[in-house]
């Protein structure tokens, strides 16, 4: 039953036509049925009132057999009393009586016409009766009343006998008639009272039926688009709807399907820009604060080339006149020993220890003096133009060169001094354009840097597990150079990270570091070649320096 | 025979200096020094004329009112044989540049190395001269 209701709520659904042709196609059956229905009921009245019209015809056909009957009786009365008083006036309404009985006998022609037979015989009778009454008014008019009395008896009297029995059976063919018509009539009324019911129960189901299965092949689909709208609307837009509909439902499920698809789209496209909107923020926060970081480097960078050139001047003077007066301490010497000979012992003791003092003090001076230069002389590096000639650098052989030259330099300077080298150096590095000298300056400093860290940790652990290693590695990417210096030294702290580049600033003791290396380094990435310098670290791990250079130098930016 | 050496330095410490170092070669009678502290300064001194032969000028660059640069083009004006060495603090490529187009013979930073200033000097000094010691 089910499968059959669905079977159908789907038929209709399947149908190509619009709702509103549906509706009307339901409407107009519906209409049909109910003309149908008052039709099947007028009918049926049609047969009850045709039935009541026979019946009625019945009825007079046997009151027009009644009347016959009763004129025969009346017409036998009169006679007998025209018999009696015997005057004009009784004969007079006898023969009345006589043509109202032909009337009605008349009449009965038109009642019962379809009775030939017995109309005959009753027709037959009454002009006998006419002949007999006649007959009877002549021998009463002739005064031979005995002879009227006679016909009275024998001739009068059978004629309307007859007549009476002939009506008589009229009469009771019509009522056996009319009880069958009552009953014939009876029956067609409860039958067609049957078919009225029929057929109006059947309309109704099939109206109800009709409206059932076009309004759930309305409202059915009508929920599932509600509920597909109410899913897209909370975001999801992977279902279809799948409906049987062909009409404006079917468009409409058609429609929301295709726009779900678009919005699925859009949707889509949305999370894309939104993450690459995103990452976008991400770089351009990353960029902002690698901006920031160079605009202070390149601002300390001037103020430390101002003051270095502030301090230049004088230190320059305190340098020269200290060494002067060194040369002109020892030409005093010379000139005075004379003089100096002639004193007594203690007195020569003092001028000698004083002159020795003296010495000492201005070679302080000197010696001093030449460190501060030397600092000056770093600070200015920052400030002096681009005075490495750019050329195309095989990188590789550069780095090579400038790793083996940090190696012998710090064991030069300290002979117990040993690490591990690693080379990654990758084989396809096309020469690229930058100044060697000032990039020889950084992988120097990040080597040295390296190489102080790893020893330092070297120093400080007991264990002979540890091995101090630094490594390189180039990479070659489509539009950068990569280059990796780590150590597996002491590592740098967070806090500092931010600092390791700022002029002066510097974790070595007093007088072995100026603080300026990585500083000069990162202005010569940065500045000078446009590239990039990062610093990743981990206490007690590793420190590695990564350097990305640009193949295509916009500028140098001094 | 004394020749002369003329500096100029808008810094009075800059002339006690060159005094001193030279102090050897003035006292033996192979250089005279002659100081100005401005371009106009060494402008005038030149117009009066400077004796004994002056072979070489010595001058900074950066000079209130006129500087080493401008000077440079006006001795090159008037003494075209005359050579000039610029000494500065700022070893600039444009400077550098500048002083070189404007025919100066030499670019000095500061500080001065005296015995390489020493050494270059004698070329300047007259085939007849005495060899001065160091």
């Amino acid at each position: 039953m089910k499968h059959l209701d669905k079977a159908l709520v789907d038929g209709v659904a399947r149908l190509p036509f619009q709702v509103q042709t549906k509706l009307l196609v339901a409407f107009l059956a519906i209409v049909v049925l109910l003309i149908a229905l008052g039709a099947v009921g007028l009918q049926v009245l049609n047969s009850v009132s045709g039935q009541t019209a026979r019946l009625i015809q019945l009825e007079r056909k046997i009151a027009a057999y009644r009347q016959v009957q009763e004129d025969t009786l009346s017409q036998l009365y009169h006679v007998s009393s025209a018999l009696l008083i015997n005057d004009e006036r009784s004969l007079d309404s006898a023969l009345r009586q006589l043509n109202d009985f032909g009337y009605d006998v008349d009449r009965l022609q038109y009642v019962a016409k379809d009775e030939v037979a017995v109309l005959a015989k009753v027709r037959e009778n009454y002009d006998a009766l006419v002949a007999v009454v006649h007959k009877q008014v002549d021998q009463i008019h002739a005064g031979r009343i005995d002879a009227a009395r006679e016909t009275q008896n024998s001739e009068a009297q059978p004629v309307a006998r007859t007549l009476e029995r002939l009506t008589n059976e009229l009469v009771n063919e019509a009522e056996a008639d009319m009880v069958a018509g009552i009953d014939a009539s009876e029956a067609s009324s409860r039958t067609a009272q049957l078919w009225v019911i029929l057929f109006a129960l059947g309309s109704t189901g099939l109206a109800l039926l009709l409206g059932r299965t076009i309004s759930r092949s309305v409202v059915g689909p009508l929920g599932e688009i509600e509920a597909r709208l109410s899913r897209i609307a909370a975001g999801d837009f992977d279902q279809h709807i799948a409906i049987a509909n062909r009409d404006e439902l079917g468009a409409l499920a058609a429609n929301v399907n295709r726009t779900s698809d678009q919005l699925g789209k859009l949707y889509q496209d949305l999370a894309q820009a939104r993450d690459s909107a995103r990452a976008a923020l991400r770089d351009l926060r990353a960029a902002q604060a690698s901006l920031i970081q160079a605009e202070k480097m390149a601002s300390l960078g001037q103020l430390t080339a101002g003051i270095a050139h502030e301090i230049k001047n004088p230190l320059n003077f305190v340098n020269n006149f200290a060494s002067l007066s060194v040369e002109l301490l020892g030409e005093l010497k010379e000139t005075t020993a004379p003089a100096i000979a002639t004193l007594d012992e203690d007195q020569r003791a003092v001028v000698a220890d004083t002159t020795e003092l003296l010495t000492g003090n201005l070679e302080k001076i000197v010696e001093h003096g030449q460190r501060a230069d030397n600092i000056v002389k770093s600070m200015l590096e920052h400030s002096r133009g681009v005075s490495g000639e750019r050329r195309g650098v095989d990188l590789n052989a550069l780095i090579e060169e400038a790793l083996n030259l940090a190696y012998h330099g710090a064991r030069a300077q300290d002979s117990s001094f040993n690490i591990t080298l690693e080379r990654d150096y990758a084989t396809s590095l096309a020469e690229i354009e930058l100044a060697p000298q000032e990039m020889t300056r950084v992988f120097l400093n990040l080597f040295g840097n390296g190489f102080y860290a790893a020893d330092k940790r070297a120093k400080a652990s007991s264990s002979n597990g540890y091995r101090p290693t630094l490594s390189v590695t180039t990479r070659a990417t489509e539009a950068a150079v990569e280059v990796r210096v780590r150590d597996n030294g002491i590592g740098i702290p967070p806090e500092i990270k931010t600092k390791l580049f700022q002029p002066f600033f510097t974790t070595k003791p007093a007088g072995e570091g100026t603080g300026l290396g990585l500083s000069i380094s990162y202005d010569i990435v940065t500045q000078q070649h446009g590239g990039t310098i990062q610093v990743d670290s981990q206490v007690g791990e590793f420190t590695e320096f990564t350097i990305r250079l640009p193949r295509t130098q916009s500028a140098a930016a001094h | 025979m004394t020749v002369s050496i003329f500096v100029v330095d808008d810094e009075s410490d800059v002339a006690e200096l060159f005094r001193q170092r030279f102090r050897r070669e003035v006292r033996q009678g192979t250089y005279a020094m002659h100081f100005a502290n401005s371009g106009e300064d060494a402008l005038g001194k030149l117009a009066s004329g400077i004796e004994p032969q002056l072979i070489v000028i010595l001058s900074d660059i950066n000079m209130p009112g006129m500087d080493g640069l401008q000077l440079l083009d006006e001795i090159k004006q008037r003494f075209p044989d005359l050579p000039v060495m610029m000494v500065t603090a700022y070893g600039d490529d444009d400077r550098r540049r500048r002083a070189s187009e404007l025919g100066a013979f030499e670019f000095l930073t500061k500080p001065v190395d005296f015995d390489r200033l020493k050494e270059q000097l004698r070329q300047f000094l007259p085939a007849s001269s005495p060899e001065a010691p160091h």
